[in-house]
């Protein structure tokens, strides 16, 4: 049984994996930079340890410091979170050697499925439909073109080491061909050191679903169903929910076994994440694999009442899987909405500072995990998330009216964020009928949500404003009179 | 003497304060009370509904007031120094009128895709900042004609550097 866990990370996943550990009679040792001092998962944490300076390569990327950190206070394992070391496969190797057990895959499995043609070739082999395309990097323009005339365009052009919708480009015909080619190898080999590019069909408007699996190192093999996570904005997922409204049975049925065969084919054990790309018709094509817990795990475990991050460190613990697959079922709705310190009515410039106001919202069925207290500072040196909202319903209208009610209910002042643009989106129509693809923010939602800013509308929170406004001034008025008075009668006092 | 008025962007709201309970808004009379329940912490009472208010910050005239969760930026004078403001404004208009864009956050210019003397409208991308991970759009305030001083594409950005100037 391990008795020490080190979490290499920060905000609301350190947060979250401190409450698994203390539900279990696990100690928990948090790290934290100097731009982390006080924050909130440095104070649930049994112990913290100062890690290094604000930026993160000097402290939660610091691999050599944190084993050094684990191995001086006893620390059996470590859980990497998700984000800064969490699929670095060289970290996790160096974990692994210096006889501290990693919370997550083997370096191994997370090295099979880094490199994006190596996945696609592995997943051809187990039978998980991949995006026609190669699986080789392409080697010139005219191998390039000849393969993408044999796909048919439109087509996309991708790095092999790419990811986070860096290093791709579309192209609709032949005679863009070249000049993509290239500027695609150059982007590559500036952002990932390596310019190996590959051609993949371009399936356009699809929707993004995940499956979460959860394995062993027994090679019990179980999946979690899916999640749909196709609200995104520039690659950057903004609402996931699970199950999605989209999938009958007979899709889901094929896409959790596609995930198990893909998770057997890396010999996976602890949690992961297939994620996959469907097209209107239902094909479903491998996308990526997640090696960690993923942000938006809450909503598997909200439908599912598995919590993911006991069974991980379970997992690690040498443990068997605690469930059958019989015996899990998707009960209700869970929809996610992230909160982020983002300006929506400002090109969602991020914003940084102190949460001078911080409420967070309650009720039935709702469920909110965040890294930050009254206070807390949004630091310019890390994700700007706040905070994440999870409702479960009964059905799916029932959460989304759950959302928008708990949405209304933060009380968010310091910085700004990203409320309103989540209440519009849940409103929109393409949500709500749950026609929405990864393009729809940007090519829909997004640009009525402007269009609606721009008419100015007065709700009733606005009049409270420009009352109290006024009363301030007022009341600062009477202030200077009544000083002034005083004077006067002190002065008057004097002389009498 | 109990005469406001409050902007809220582009609106208007006259307040007159009436007596103790009673106010009128834009010419509508409302019942009202208003409690301090800490030093910037406000319950508003406006005909039977409640806002609690926090007020996050106050300099001068201008305010940052969270109203129920909603944050609203306010600029409040009485109706006569309302008045005298409006009488500089329209004044200075007749002079040019320059808008000064700064960095947000520190950051680094990844793209410039306007350049100096290039005319641009309300809401246009500027130029594009990365910061904290992500890229940021830096729109123009106002439309008018760019001038870029000393910002190129790579360069990097402390918080509040003038980025560029509209006129």
């Amino acid at each position: 049984m391990i008795r020490k866990i080190l979490i290499a990370n920060r905000g609301e996943i350190a947060v979250r994996i401190i409450r698994a550990c203390k539900e279990l009679g696990i100690k928990s040792a948090a790290i934290y930079s100097d731009a982390d001092i006080g924050s909130l998962h440095t104070i649930l944490a049994d112990e913290s340890y100062l890690i290094g300076p604000a930026p993160s390569s000097q402290s939660y990327l610091n691999k050599q410091k944190i084993i050094q950190l684990a191995k001086e206070i006893n620390a059996e394992a470590i859980h990497p979170g998700y984000g800064f070391l969490s699929e670095n496969s060289e970290f996790i190797k160096m974990v692994e050697e210096s006889g501290i057990k990693f919370i997550g895959p083997s370096s191994k499995s997370v090295q099979m499925m880094g490199s994006k043609t190596a996945a696609r070739s592995l997943m051809q082999k187990n039978n998980v439909p991949i995006v026609p395309g190669t699986t080789e990097p392409i080697k010139t323009v005219s191998e390039g073109l000849s393969l993408a005339n044999e796909i048919g365009f439109p087509v996309l052009l991708k790095a092999s080491a790419g990811g986070g919708g860096k290093g791709m480009r579309k192209v609709y015909s032949s005679n863009e061909f070249e000049s993509a080619f290239e500027s695609t190898k150059r982007e590559a080999l500036k952002a990932f050191g390596n310019d190996d590019i590959y051609i993949e069909k371009l399936i356009e408007n699809p929707k993004h679903i995940e499956v979460q699996i959860i394995a062993d190192e027994f090679g019990n093999y179980r999946h979690l169903f899916e999640r749909e996570c196709s609200i995104q904005r520039r690659h950057q997922k903004i609402i996931e929910e699970s199950p999605s409204g989209f999938l009958d049975d007979q899709t889901r049925q094929a896409i959790t076994s596609a995930a198990l065969n893909a998770a057997k084919a890396c010999d996976y054990f602890n949690a992961g994440t297939i994620e996959f790309l469907m097209d209107s018709n239902k094909n479903f094509y491998f996308l990526e694999m997640n090696t960690r817990l993923q942000v938006e795990h809450p909503v598997t475990e909200l439908v599912t009442g598995i919590d993911l991050v006991k069974e991980q460190i379970m997992i690690a613990s040498g443990e068997k899987i605690s469930f059958d697959q019989k015996n899990i079922n998707q009960n209700g709705v869970a929809i996610e909405c992230r909160i982020y310190a983002e300006d929506s009515s400002q090109g969602f410039l991020p914003s940084a500072g102190k949460l001078k106001v911080y409420k967070e919202p309650g009720g039935p069925h709702i469920r909110v995990d965040s890294g930050v207290i009254l206070n807390s500072e949004i630091s310019v040196h890390y994700d700007p998330m706040v905070s994440k909202l999870i409702c479960w319903g009964s059905n799916r209208d029932e959460a989304i009216k759950r959302s928008l009610r708990a949405l209304d209910e933060y009380f968010i002042g310091g910085v700004s964020n990203n409320i309103s643009f989540l209440k519009f989106i849940l409103q929109s129509k393409e949500f709500q009928d749950c026609t929405h693809n990864i393009n729809s923010v940007e090519q829909n939602i997004l640009k009525s949500f402007e269009e609606q800013l721009n008419l100015n509308e007065t709700d009733e929170t606005e009049i409270a404003a420009a009352i109290l406004a006024a009363h301030l001034k007022s009341t600062v008025k009477l202030k200077v009179a009544s000083e002034n008075s005083n004077t006067n009668r002190w002065h008057d006092l004097l002389y009498e | 003497m109990n005469e406001f008025v409050s902007r809220i962007e582009e609106r208007k709201y006259s307040v007159k304060f009436l007596d103790e309970f009673h106010l009128q808004l834009n010419e509508k009379e409302y019942e009202y009370s208003i409690k301090k329940i800490s030093s910037d912490s406000y319950v508003l009472e406006l005909n039977n509904k409640t806002f609690i208010c926090s007020v996050i910050e106050n300099k001068n005239s201008s305010f940052e007031i969270l109203v129920n969760g909603n944050l609203k930026k306010v600029i409040s004078h009485s109706l006569i120094s309302d008045k005298a403001e409006e009488l500089l404004k329209a004044q200075s208009k007749e002079h040019s009128s320059v808008m000064v864009v700064k960095a947000p956050m520190p950051g680094m210019i990844l793209k410039i895709k306007k350049h100096t003397g290039e005319n641009v409208e309300r809401g246009e991308t500027v130029m594009i900042l990365e910061a904290m991970k992500m890229e940021n759009e830096i729109r123009a305030p106002i439309s008018g004609c760019i001038t870029l001083d000393s910002i190129k594409e790579g360069i990097s950005v402390e918080k509040n550097t003038k980025l560029f100037e509209i006129r």
